[in-house]
């Protein structure tokens, strides 16, 4: 650490926060400190911009990494000039950053200079050129003109080789994204991707119109399945940046309702898994194992999912002494109930087959991608955010974390099973070692300028919430890199060398989350091509028929 | 491999349909659950704590001549009772009703009328009737002078203060 600060200082100015090191550098020193920060070890988790163009004309780019083993936060920090910024890329350095630059070229207009792909990946085709929406001279409710030539630009496919597309439409998830498979015969050769069709401008919408305490309903809603984590790491991100101290009884509520959501989840997967193999009995049978879970958090809270408790400072409800026993009965249930199942799935043959050696991910390319949760833990990383750097009340319960070194479908599978069964371990622990009080502290102010980084461990991996606080009562930035957001940008490794019938299975062992990839669109797309019609127009089209 | 096939066939065998007749047969809703909104509109004092915490910025306000009133779209609603739970006076209820699609958008549109009070020296209208009458409530010396002063708008009492009343 200390060899770290000594060989930075030398280059760039440093400040150490709490967990937080700040390093402001100049733009034409970045690379070399990207690369002594990588050879510390240190773990690329996102890059995102603030726009101060009314302050002080300048565009302010953060590179966020993590020190695990330090349990340090690094923000690596430069100003470029917001009529034209531009800076050397680093993509080559690391891969993972490939998708984090293109988004700052989309939403900031920042050029990186040497960028191996620098296509547009967030905003719609049909949009402008030189508009950037989360500019903050950029109304978020400001429609533009839709672009006259809007062009796809997607990845020629070479000599005798032929493209399956799968999508827009995804089939056997049931949303929207378009992988074109490039193939050689049977064989994948190539992979290009197009996604954030559901991207809806949420983090626009927060920053310009909700204050502190309307954001943990908007930011639950960025995941279907685990939304429960997007509300906790942003509130965490705020008291953090805030310095609000929760009470510890919320804290034990949140990780509860954490690992409830990631049984449910998990099997949700395990379920879905198993009907794209075409074995729907243990999707049904997996479905309704997790049924309890969802009607013991609706029994809660009220909800079966986006439990809308989460708020900064604390949580809304608190758990009663029956609904404890009413949970512990749940559990004990679910137990057995997962044990029975994961003896069906590990046993079968046919799933043996299906899954072994299957879209393998080497740890060397797991470790160049960041990918994170059981994804990585598939592939030989030993990486948890519950035990690396524990949030809520993780610190106080002990738990192992599962790896195989293998790589491949089959893996993960064992890993997201075994895990469901760590889960129930933590949930009874935290039963019982949660302690009486508040579950809700009042704050007053909050100052502006001040940053707040947190992790969760979600079911599909890190996530992480940023928020630099605003002078008006709420955030002057938000940012939110979902998990599937770094595991996707893996698939390129995984599919390349398996076979077509192969590609719905390694695609769906990632468990993808879309809309937490694209989490913000920032306007309705009005292309030519689609309209609305209304009831009474299509009974006229009826009738001219 | 039929061993772990005739375990699953043993595991669905076992339980029998789960899925339930509704909508033939009601289901009774989660003692938690937060449904569609109710207002008591004897008990709004129109202060407005409501539309600054709703996360959906769907309750508005908006003054006429001689009435305040708060508007809530709430087929935009996400449940969330935030509102239920800033509200000093306990008007905004949540229900167990969840059963909420319509053909027409505007069933779920929410309207309520306040009365303003005129003030006794101008005769513009300034507080929200409801509001004045729990203000004299709260008043600890209900004198006819004390009850006299909340009725009488700001600008006419900073008039009498200048004129030395």
């Amino acid at each position: 650490m200390n060899s770290l600060n000594d060989k930075i200082s030398s280059l760039a100015k440093v400040e150490k926060e709490a967990e937080n090191l700040v390093v402001f550098s100049e733009a034409s020193q970045i690379r070399e400190i990207v690369r002594l920060i990588i050879l510390q070890g240190a773990r690329f988790i996102h890059l995102t911009a603030i726009d101060f163009s009314e302050q002080r004309q300048k565009i302010q780019l953060n590179y966020f990494f993590l020190l695990l083993k330090e349990r340090i936060n690094i923000i690596l920090k430069t100003e470029l000039d917001s009529a034209s910024p531009s800076v050397s890329s680093i993509s080559d350095i690391i891969p993972g950053a490939i998708w984090a630059e293109r988004e700052c070229m989309d939403l900031f207009g920042v050029n990186f200079l040497g960028h191996p792909d620098p296509r547009r990946l967030v905003l719609p085709d049909d949009w402008p050129e030189d508009l950037y929406p989360l500019r903050k001279n950029f109304s978020y409710d400001f429609k533009p003109p839709v672009k006259s030539e809007a062009s796809v630009e997607l990845k020629k496919p070479g000599e005798g080789r032929t493209v399956i597309p799968l999508g827009p439409f995804y089939p056997s998830l049931e949303e929207p994204a378009y992988f074109r498979l490039i193939v050689d015969g049977e064989e994948i050769v190539d992979f290009d991707y197009r996604g954030f069709y559901v991207h809806r401008g949420i983090e626009k919408l927060a920053e310009s119109v909700l204050n502190y305490q309307q954001i943990p309903f908007l930011a639950e809603r960025i995941c279907g399945i685990c939304g429960f984590v997007h509300s906790t790491a942003y509130c965490q991100a705020v008291e953090r940046a805030g310095k609000i101290d929760v009470p510890e009884r919320a804290k034990f509520i949140r990780t509860i309702f954490l690992e409830l959501e990631r049984i449910h989840s998990h099997l949700l997967w395990a379920g879905l898994a198993a009907h794209i193999v075409g074995f729907d009995t243990l999707f049904m049978q997996a479905w309704r194992i997790r049924e309890p879970v969802m009607q013991l958090c609706e029994m809660i809270t009220g909800n079966r999912k986006t439990y809308g408790i989460n708020i900064v400072g604390g949580v809304t409800i608190d758990i009663l002494p029956q609904q404890m026993k009413d949970m512990e009965g749940v559990i004990n249930q679910i137990e057995k109930e997962v044990r029975e199942l994961r003896e069906i799935i590990l046993n079968d043959e046919v799933i043996q087959l299906r899954f072994q050696k299957v879209g393998a991910l080497p740890e060397e390319e797991a470790k160049n991608f960041y990918v994170g949760g059981p994804v990585a833990r598939a592939s030989g990383v030993e990486i948890d955010i519950r035990l690396n750097f524990p949030y809520a009340a993780y610190s106080e319960i002990g738990f192992r974390m599962p790896i195989r070194k293998e790589g491949d479908v089959w893996a993960r599978t064992i890993v997201r099973l075994e895990e469901i069964l760590i889960s129930i371990g933590i949930l009874r622990e935290t039963v019982k070692k949660i302690p009486e009080g508040p579950t809700f502290i009042k704050f007053t102010k909050i100052e502006p300028w001040q940053e707040g980084i947190s992790y969760v461990e979600a079911p599909r991996g890190q996530l992480f919430h940023y928020v630099m606080t605003g002078p008006d009562g709420k955030p002057y930035r938000w940012s939110v890199r979902a998990p599937s957001y770094q595991n996707y940008q893996a698939l390129s490794v995984l599919l390349k060398g398996g076979s077509i019938a192969d590609a719905p299975l390694i695609i769906a062992s990632i468990d993808p989350c879309f809309s937490c990839t694209e989490r913000f669109e920032t306007v309705d797309i009005k292309s030519k091509i689609f309209r609305t019609y209304t009831a009474e127009e299509l009974r006229k089209c009826l009738k001219a028929k | 491999m039929l061993k772990s096939k005739i375990k699953a066939l043993l595991l669905s065998s076992r339980h029998r349909k789960i899925t339930r007749p509704y909508p033939f047969v009601p289901v009774k809703p989660p003692e938690n659950l937060r449904g569609k909104l109710q207002i008591l509109k004897n008990k709004c004092i129109g202060c407005g704590n409501c539309v600054r915490t709703c996360p959906s910025r769907l309750i508005k306000i908006e003054n006429t001549s001689d009435e305040r009133i708060v508007k809530f779209s709430s087929g935009r609603c996400i449940y969330c009772g935030r509102c239920a739970s800033s509200c000093p006076e306990r008007a905004i209820q949540i229900t167990h009703e969840f059963e909420l699609a319509t053909e027409n958008k505007e069933d779920l549109e929410i309207e309520v009328r306040l009365k303003m009070f005129k003030c006794l020296q101008c005769g513009k209208p300034f507080i929200v009737e409801n509001m004045l009458t729990r203000q004299i409530e709260k008043l600890s010396d209900k004198s006819e002078e004390q009850i006299r002063k909340l009725m009488t708008c700001s600008e006419c009492k900073r008039k009498m203060q200048q004129r030395g009343d």
